[in-house]
């Protein structure tokens, strides 16, 4: 007993270098990894261009022109025009916009969710907990786009109800995560012996469980965006997603389901499949990145 | 085992018992008179010029009572295989559920196959030459494949094989006139399938990639190395057989993505399914057949994932012992 009184203070000393270490070393393997840069300049420019561009180019994604009514890609309209006569280029940036706008929202809103029924039935245990993972598993039980279809027939079409409603149905991933990682962190030895020396419970919690908590909430969030992003345009292209006149990649495809404009009009619908593959596919690059870079069994492969 | 078997369903009746609670507070959201859910239109008709007589079937569904009651009055109903009647097409629900329920399974089932032939072998081959060309190669398609939209993905092989090539139907469940043409009904089915099917296909091709590469840096295979067997035989005796058990969870974790790939993948195809109807259900504004819809498929994918749970303990003795408490 006498000697480990004298090693526990240095114990903790250990854990707090070394966590700030790890933050150095995942950079570093982020860094490191080629497909999450590739993902990190390919996103970086998608916002840079859905952002800002329209801020300098006149690009009205709702201007009608009758010159421009089913034309092929040309000089002044560079990726042609649509069945309406409007800008495919202008609709695809000022799609992108919403998408991102859709992809991050919904990302806030779950995470925002997840995290609160994570913790409060990671910290209350006992019924609680059984009752809110009981309905974690209820969520999870039904397909995530039937059950957001309900909800949209219900709350009605519209970017703000996709986004709230996306979030309503992507929470559980979050929730099981902070729970889980709440529940070990508890019995870990690191933080048993935080708790030995005497450390304060609020010190525990935020120097020692909050950030091994945030590593994997990165990457659940990360791949939430994507896979929020796939169901906007999904259910824009069923028509129950973002209303028209807003532009959204997905609205943008609808049109294809007619023969004549999936065989010889590809340039209207073509160009925004390959705008959502793209956003899409950076991102998840990203978060394969931040996965690998994040997983400390990560040591072991590299 | 029976033990383990026992406590798996038990643990899934709560759940169920949830997914009927919501199921219940959706048909509840249904517009206007609650009878319309509930009651055959043409008695509805008759009824709804008699004051009294509308008060009574208010009685006799149990819409007078307080909600418990009421769910109960539903949930009884169901149970007997009455789900209600449709507000939007006012037909009985398992009546436009039902003859809907093959066609989805039909495309299903040939998606999975697709996932299964070409996941497994394809992410086997990324593990062996890992960091080799055919590696960089299968895992750059899978992530594009992974990350472009089904409807995308849909309407471009309906523009290269059905349209330009002319090789393949590109909707419908047959040719109409030839119903119980065989040949017809498969060809029919290819395209829609291996569309529904590359999300899965990418996805176990990963998860195969990453368990192969797990198994294969195991002791065990260095001891059937070094004990000469053929480089074949260790990886689909040694490798495979042990990496293939952490993929029976994936398949359980396919169906919901399925289900939901269904939704796009049959307006797409215009395949007469389940998901197709979803879509219908929501823009007709007709929260009684989302309520069915839900249900079946909920009651699926629960009993799905207590088969893909049995079987992974069948799989792997290990999991019956660990999973205990």
């Amino acid at each position: 007993m006498s000697a480990s009184e004298g090693v526990q203070p240095q114990a903790t000393q250990v854990v707090t270098v070394e966590h700030e270490g790890l933050i150095r070393l995942a950079a570093r393997r982020f860094r490191r990894h080629r497909l999450a840069m590739v993902g990190l300049v390919m996103l970086t420019t998608v916002i840079i261009i859905a952002v800002f561009l329209p801020l300098i180019l006149p690009l009205d994604p709702l201007a009608t022109d009758y010159g421009n009514i089913r034309k092929p890609p040309s000089e002044g309209h560079l990726l042609g025009g649509d069945i309406s006569g409007r800008d495919v280029w202008a609709r695809v940036v000022h799609g992108a916009r919403v998408s991102l706008v859709a992809g991050f929202g919904a990302m806030l809103v779950f995470v925002t969710i997840g995290t609160l029924i994570g913790l409060l039935a990671g910290t209350l245990g006992g019924w609680a907990d059984q009752g809110l993972m009981r309905f974690t598993d209820i969520i999870l039980a039904i397909p995530p786009l039937l059950l957001i279809i309900v909800f949209i027939s219900i709350a009605g079409p519209g970017l703000g109800s996709v986004i709230t409603v996306i979030g309503l149905v992507f929470w559980p991933a979050t929730a099981r995560l902070v729970r889980g990682q709440l529940l070990s962190l508890r019995e870990a030895e690191f933080v048993t012996a935080a708790r030995v020396v005497g450390v304060r419970d609020r010190h525990i919690i935020l120097r020692h469980m909050i950030p091994n908590i945030f590593g994997p909430l990165t990457v659940v969030a990360t791949l939430g965006v994507a896979s929020a992003i796939l169901i906007e345009a999904s259910l824009s292209f069923l028509g129950l997603g973002v209303r028209p006149p807003t532009p959204s990649l997905g609205d943008m495809i609808t049109p294809a389901r007619s023969p004549t404009v999936l065989q010889d009009l590809i340039w209207i619908w073509l160009p925004a499949g390959i705008a959502i593959a793209v956003i899409v596919m950076s991102v998840n690059w990203i978060g394969d990145g931040l996965r690998d870079a994040l997983d400390p069994r990560a040591n072991r492969r590299v | 085992m029976g033990a383990y078997f026992i406590r798996r369903i038990i643990i899934a009746i709560p759940v169920l018992i949830g997914l009927t609670v919501l199921s219940f507070f959706i048909i509840s959201l249904t517009p206007g008179d609650p009878l319309l859910a509930r009651m055959n239109p043409e008695a509805l008709a008759q009824t709804a010029a008699n004051p009294e007589l509308l008060e009574k079937a208010r009685e006799r569904f149990g819409l007078n009572g307080p909600l418990p009651v009421q769910y109960w009055n539903w949930l009884t109903g169901v149970v007997q295989g009455d789900l209600g009647y449709s507000v939007s097409t006012r037909r009985p629900i398992i009546d436009e559920i039902g003859p809907r329920i093959w066609p989805s399974l039909s495309l299903m089932i040939a998606a999975s196959m697709f996932a299964i032939a070409f996941g497994i072998p394809a992410g086997v081959i990324a593990a062996v030459k890992q960091y080799g060309r055919a590696d960089y190669i299968l895992s750059g398609v899978t992530i594009v494949l992974i990350s472009t939209p089904s409807f995308v993905i849909g309407l471009l092989a309906i523009y290269i094989f059905g349209v330009n090539l002319g090789w393949l139907p590109v909707g419908e469940l047959y040719t109409f006139g030839k119903e119980d043409d065989v040949i017809d009904r498969i060809s029919h089915l290819i395209l829609p399938g291996l569309v529904l099917g590359t999300f899965g296909a990418a996805l176990i091709m990963r998860y195969t990639r990453a368990s192969m590469l797990d198994s294969l840096g195991s002791d065990y295979i260095t001891t059937a190395k070094s004990k000469g067997l053929s480089s074949r035989i260790i990886i689909i005796r040694h490798g495979l057989r042990n990496a293939l058990i952490p993929i029976i969870t994936v398949l359980a974790f396919l169906m919901p993505e399925l289900i939901a790939g269904a939704v796009v993948t049959e307006t797409v195809f215009n395949w007469p399914g389940l998901g197709q109807l979803s879509v219908i259900a929501a823009n007709a504004g007709d929260p009684s057949l989302m309520m069915g819809i839900i249900l079946i498929v909920g009651i699926a994918v629960i009993v799905a994932s207590i088969i893909a749970d049995f079987g992974y303990s069948v799989a792997d003795p290990r999991i019956r012992y660990t999973k205990g408490s």
